[in-house]
């Protein structure tokens, strides 16, 4: 690299049109001047900090001191923890043979290395379902949340730390992140959503009121379902900002799937804000399903029939397509 | 396109006056609003503009005058956006959220053609500095589109400016480099960053 020089450079959008960078200097001169935010926003954002200016200074306070409090109890017992592990390896090299009655720091030690050990395989998860008709899937089959490089890259960063053994000099957002990784490699490499759940538990303690708090929930919903616990999954995702999150409408699909298990008036309002949406094919595919499933739970057949006509005319090949045939098959024997 | 220094958008007093919360709130939220946008190059800016705020009450009764109001705000927006963006990195790292749009509303006067014109600048220059440092980033944003004097950014960044200019001068490599290889189309004439200058 030429050596810079220490004299200010001339702006690009001072520069002649004619200059070496003609380009540059017609893109940031045509960049404009944003304007301030319109006022009636601004007023709002006022009254919201003066909504937080009012919030009890005590109680931020204490909160901040029992958060101070439990991570401290924390710290120490995994020091105590690991101190007995070291301790009982080295008691355990020097007198081999006599194995020596465990203490509760070794108890402790253990247990800790258990919940870090990969467990045993469990059995393949049928893809979690809707017990009448509308089908719930967690992101894994539709949409990975991490992209293959991002995944490899992240499973070989949780190979070489832990999440307690992160570097001192690491952030609490990196150690954050860490915890969160390990959560997903868990859940979507390993297909453990048990292990998921604990690895979430755990970095929940830590960073209860951490930056990456609501992307830990929404792993925790894809954990839920993949153990079928799906009342769980929809109280988190009936708390959750789901628009903040992206994901393309999955969110607020996967939560009117729920609903359509008991409340199908519920999950219509969803379907229906979802159908007008511009998803993307394996969303709109389910989506269109799920609303065809509801109506026809609701009585309303011929907004099923139109549903299920135009599922068959955009996704013949579908993943539904075979259950929707038949759905109209027995609609038109019932009308003739 | 340039906006003008920091002292000249924010002319209030610094040291020996009664400065709370509200008045700073009503005096420089719309200034420090259009610089978020500016530093963030979307519209949606009122999250962000709590936070600055928040920041601001925290830190006010320290601030006893020793830089301008106006460079003090700025170092508060600028630290809250970088921090911000950090975040935002992380979350489309975990969950493969699609690339920002960028877009930031100007002036109601403009007709349709130079609308889509900025908007397409906008796109562009923005595109190629989400791949640069933070860093690098922020230099430029603050030099070539706010056109704030070296000195002013030397407050912000607390560096000397000669250590500003420096560091410009490989930001605007960096920026031409990225430029070139992302959008090659429209840089066809452009010089490879070893330029006479």
């Amino acid at each position: 690299m030429a050596k810079a020089s220490a004299d200010p450079p001339r702006r690009w959008s001072e520069e002649s049109e004619a200059g070496d960078d003609a380009r540059l200097t017609e893109l940031f001169r045509a960049v404009g001047d944003p304007e301030p935010l319109p006022s009636a926003l601004l007023a709002r954002v006022h009254e919201r900090l003066e909504t937080k200016r009012r919030t009890p200074q005590l109680s931020r306070r204490m909160r901040e001191l029992v958060m101070a409090g439990s991570m401290l109890l924390l710290g120490s017992s995994l020091a105590l923890a690991g101190w007995g592990a070291s301790e009982w390896l080295i008691g355990r090299s020097q007198r081999e043979p006599q194995p020596a009655p465990e203490t509760a720091a070794e108890k402790a030690a253990r247990a800790l290395n258990d919940r870090h050990r990969p467990p045993a395989k469990q059995p393949a998860l049928a893809p979690p379902e809707l017990a009448q008709s509308a089908p719930v899937s967690s992101s894994e089959s539709d949409a990975p949340l991490l992209p293959n490089a991002a995944k490899a890259k992240a499973t070989a960063s949780v190979e070489r730390h832990d999440l307690l053994a992160a570097p001192a000099d690491s952030s609490r957002l990196a150690a954050e992140a860490l915890a969160l990784e390990r959560a997903l490699v868990k859940l979507r490499r390993e297909h453990d959503a048990q292990g998921a759940l604990a690895v979430l538990d755990e970095s929940r303690q830590l960073f209860s009121q951490g930056t990456l708090a609501l992307e830990a929930q929404v792993a925790r919903v894809d954990a839920l379902l993949a153990l079928g616990r799906r009342a769980e999954a929809l109280a988190i995702l009936e708390q959750l900002p789901l628009a903040q999150l992206g994901r393309g409408g999955e969110l607020e699909l996967l939560r009117a799937e729920l609903h359509a298990a008991s409340d199908c008036g519920r999950a219509l309002k969803d379907f229906d804000l979802l159908v007008t949406r511009a998803l993307a094919a394996p969303l709109m595919e389910r989506a269109l399903y799920g609303r065809a499933a509801c109506e026809l739970s609701v009585g309303d057949r011929s907004h099923a029939e139109r549903d299920l006509n135009q599922y068959l005319a955009r996704f013949p090949e579908g993943r539904f397509a075979d259950r929707v045939r038949a759905q109209l098959g027995k609609a038109s024997g019932k009308a003739q | 396109m340039a906006s003008g220094s920091v002292p000249h958008s924010i002319s209030i007093a610094n040291s020996g006056e009664d400065l709370d919360l509200d008045r700073v709130y009503r005096e420089h939220a719309a200034t420090v609003s259009r610089w978020l946008r500016r530093l963030t190059g979307k519209n949606d800016a009122s999250d962000t503009l709590q936070e600055v705020f928040e920041v601001v009450q925290k830190r006010l009764p320290s601030f006893r005058g020793d830089a301008q109001l106006g460079t003090w705000l700025y170092a508060i927006t600028l630290r809250v956006v970088i921090a911000q963006r950090r975040k935002a990195r992380i979350r489309r790292l975990l969950f493969a959220q699609a690339r920002a749009q960028f877009d930031l509303d100007t002036g109601p006067a403009e007709s349709p053609a130079d609308q889509l014109m900025r908007r397409q600048a906008t796109q562009i220059v923005y595109t190629v500095l989400e791949q640069l440092r933070e860093r690098d980033r922020a230099l430029l944003i603050l030099f070539e589109l706010e056109a704030l004097p070296i000195a002013e950014i030397a407050g912000i960044f607390r560096l000397s400016e000669n250590n500003v200019a420096v560091s410009l001068h490989r930001a605007r490599e960096r920026f031409r480099a990225r430029f070139q290889q992302q959008f090659p189309e429209e840089a066809p004439g452009l010089n490879d960053g070893q330029s006479k200058r």
